[in-house]
């Protein structure tokens, strides 16, 4: 999905700020999520992403600022909250109680039937523990069940707020699955992770945050483009003059462990300007090991951008 | 308001949670009552404690003890409502549903009128008990029991039952705002106990300025009206009104002002 393609906003903020005292938790962010789209809201631990969640569903209200939700303001949550499915925080269920009555019990709050429980319980892959006490539930278990929580009754627009905390990799895989099961409903989803590489697969738009602040809005493609590479060696001769040709192109170029590192702008052609380097080291005799295209690291270059370590 | 009670009712009406409720509520009973018939005296002084021979003799005297029993029991009443309300913002299961039901108060609302349906069961099961143990017990004792069984035996027990439902149901809302007001358990038991324990029982015990204002007093007013202390049931039922009236602005107002985090 391209972005081009969506119309119509799912949600909108403009300029929101949220303050604890002296402390600025949310600063002057703007940022919008197409209908329809999958967004990755990624920020380190303390960015800002749960209260930018907990203020789109009217639990913490903004210092300064606006967002609309489905089309609604957030001081009106009574008009969309019905539309919305959210996992907000931790997983938070009664632990006497079993799986299903919790689900039923959420259910009957929005005036739902619940009569999808079942077939949700299955897709979080609880299917045979519904009728156990959410007590008796592991964490992974317990976030299982937030997940179908908040896809009771369908809704427009799925919150998830760190989904694959407390997860092993072939959940957090199911998680993605998941999520890519909400996008192919026509649902939006808006799902916060402190890791790029969890969300990079499943994301067709990201909005990235640091210390409150928006750095990053808009499809992974552009986050990442920025730094594609295309990787050169040779059989181990004449690599100074292999970096002489490589160069030759305008291109930066580096030269890291044997290996030659080509810089790519925006609007480069990868193959195009892999084809030429070739064609010159072919006619200076050069015998060329190895030659490909590697595209950015995104989470490499989001680690960048909130001043991680590459 | 309905969806909000029913929600609740879901999850509280489970087999595990009655057995428990009522085996506590029939221990209580059982032994409160056995205890307060065993030991009523044939006159009380002005600063004892207990029930008359007098008191439990004639119509309403199987379930006068009951009532006595549940009065010192108030503390333990306002700490059950007002734990349940914190758990759930400790548990985080406040912030889910407010997810779900915009109209914070209509929430909460429907679960203390949950909550207090299983109180008013089991009061009513606890009625019965009493009388029960009552009659068991009382052979031991100088009592006349002729005046428990007919007519007027079973319309002093609905106006027991009645004046019991309005002690609980207001520990219920007082227990429940002060838990929407400090959110965390021990804050918030510690100054309903220090509150409605020694203050308004020391500070106000035999002061009629007290007893025609603090809360805790009014609602003994209410369930006990034939104490030599208590206001008129009238005074006490209109100002425990404006106390409710409080209680539910206090609540919309922090539901509407303060964000809702885990």
């Amino acid at each position: 999905m391209t972005t081009t393609t969506i119309s119509t906003d799912a949600v909108a903020v403009s300029a929101l700020t949220k303050r604890y005292g002296a402390r600025t938790v949310v600063d002057n962010v703007s940022f919008s999520v197409p209908a329809g789209a999958v967004a990755g809201l990624i920020g380190p631990n303390g960015a800002g992403k749960t209260t930018i969640m907990a203020i789109l569903l009217g639990l913490v209200r903004p210092t300064s600022g606006t967002a609309t939700v489905l089309g609604a303001p957030i001081n009106r949550r009574g008009e969309y909250l019905g539309r919305v499915g959210a996992l907000i925080e931790t997983p938070a269920f009664h632990p006497g109680v079993s799986a299903a009555d919790n689900l039923r019990s959420l259910a009957i709050l929005s005036g739902q039937d619940g009569r999808d429980i079942p077939e949700l319980l299955e897709l979080v892959g609880l299917g045979g523990r519904g009728r156990d006490r959410v007590g008796s539930y592991s964490l992974g278990m317990k976030q299982r069940l937030g997940i179908a929580a908040a896809l009771l009754g369908r809704p427009d627009l799925v919150i998830l707020d760190e989904p694959t905390n407390g997860l092993d990799p072939v959940g957090m895989q199911e998680v993605r699955t998941i999520i890519r099961d909400i996008a192919e409903r026509g649902c939006t989803a808006i799902v916060s992770s402190h890791l790029l590489s969890e969300l990079e697969q499943v994301c067709n738009w990201l909005i990235v945050i640091d210390h409150g602040g928006l750095v990053h809005l808009g499809s992974p493609d552009l986050l990442g483009a920025r730094s594609d590479t295309l990787v050169l060696r040779t059989d181990g001769s004449r690599l100074d003059d292999l970096r002489v040709i490589a160069g030759s192109t305008g291109l930066p170029v580096q030269l890291s462990d044997g290996t030659l590192y080509v810089s790519l702008p925006n609007d480069a052609d990868p193959s195009q300007l892999a084809a030429e380097i070739n064609r010159r080291a072919h006619v200076a005799g050069i015998v060329l090991a190895e030659l490909h295209h590697e595209r950015a690291d995104l989470e490499a270059r989001y680690l960048e951008m909130v001043g991680g370590v590459r | 308001m309905i969806n909000s009670f029913r929600a609740e009712w879901l999850l509280l009406n489970r087999r595990r949670l009655w057995l428990i409720l009522s085996a506590v509520t029939a221990a209580f009973t059982v032994a409160a009552t056995a205890l307060v018939v065993a030991t009523a005296k044939p006159a009380l002084g002005p600063n004892s404690d207990g029930l008359s021979l007098q008191a439990i003799s004639g119509p309403g005297g199987a379930t006068a003890a009951v009532v006595f029993s549940v009065a010192f029991a108030s503390i333990l009443v306002l700490a059950a409502f007002a734990s349940v309300m914190t758990n759930e913002f400790t548990r985080g299961t406040l912030r889910a549903a407010f997810t779900r039901q915009p109209r914070r108060l209509t929430l909460i609302a429907g679960k203390l009128g949950a909550r207090i349906t299983i109180a008013a069961t089991l009061m009513l099961g606890a009625l019965v008990i009493g009388w029960i143990t009552a009659v068991l017990v009382a052979p031991g004792q100088p009592v006349d029991t002729t005046g428990w069984w007919g007519v007027d035996a079973i319309e002093q027990a609905g106006t027991d039952y009645l004046r019991l439902l309005a002690f609980v149901a207001g520990y219920a809302l007082i227990g429940t705002t002060l838990a929407v007001l400090f959110r965390s358990t021990p804050v918030t038991l510690g100054i309903g106990v220090l509150w409605f324990g020694p203050i308004e029982n020391v500070l106000g015990d035999g002061r009629s300025w007290a007893e025609h204002t603090f809360p805790g007093l009014l609602l003994r007013s209410v369930l006990q009206p034939d104490r030599p202390d208590s206001v008129s049931s009238l005074t006490a039922g209109l100002t425990l009104v404006g106390y409710a009236v409080i209680c539910i602005a206090a609540i919309t107002a922090v539901l509407q002002g303060r964000d809702a985090t885990g």
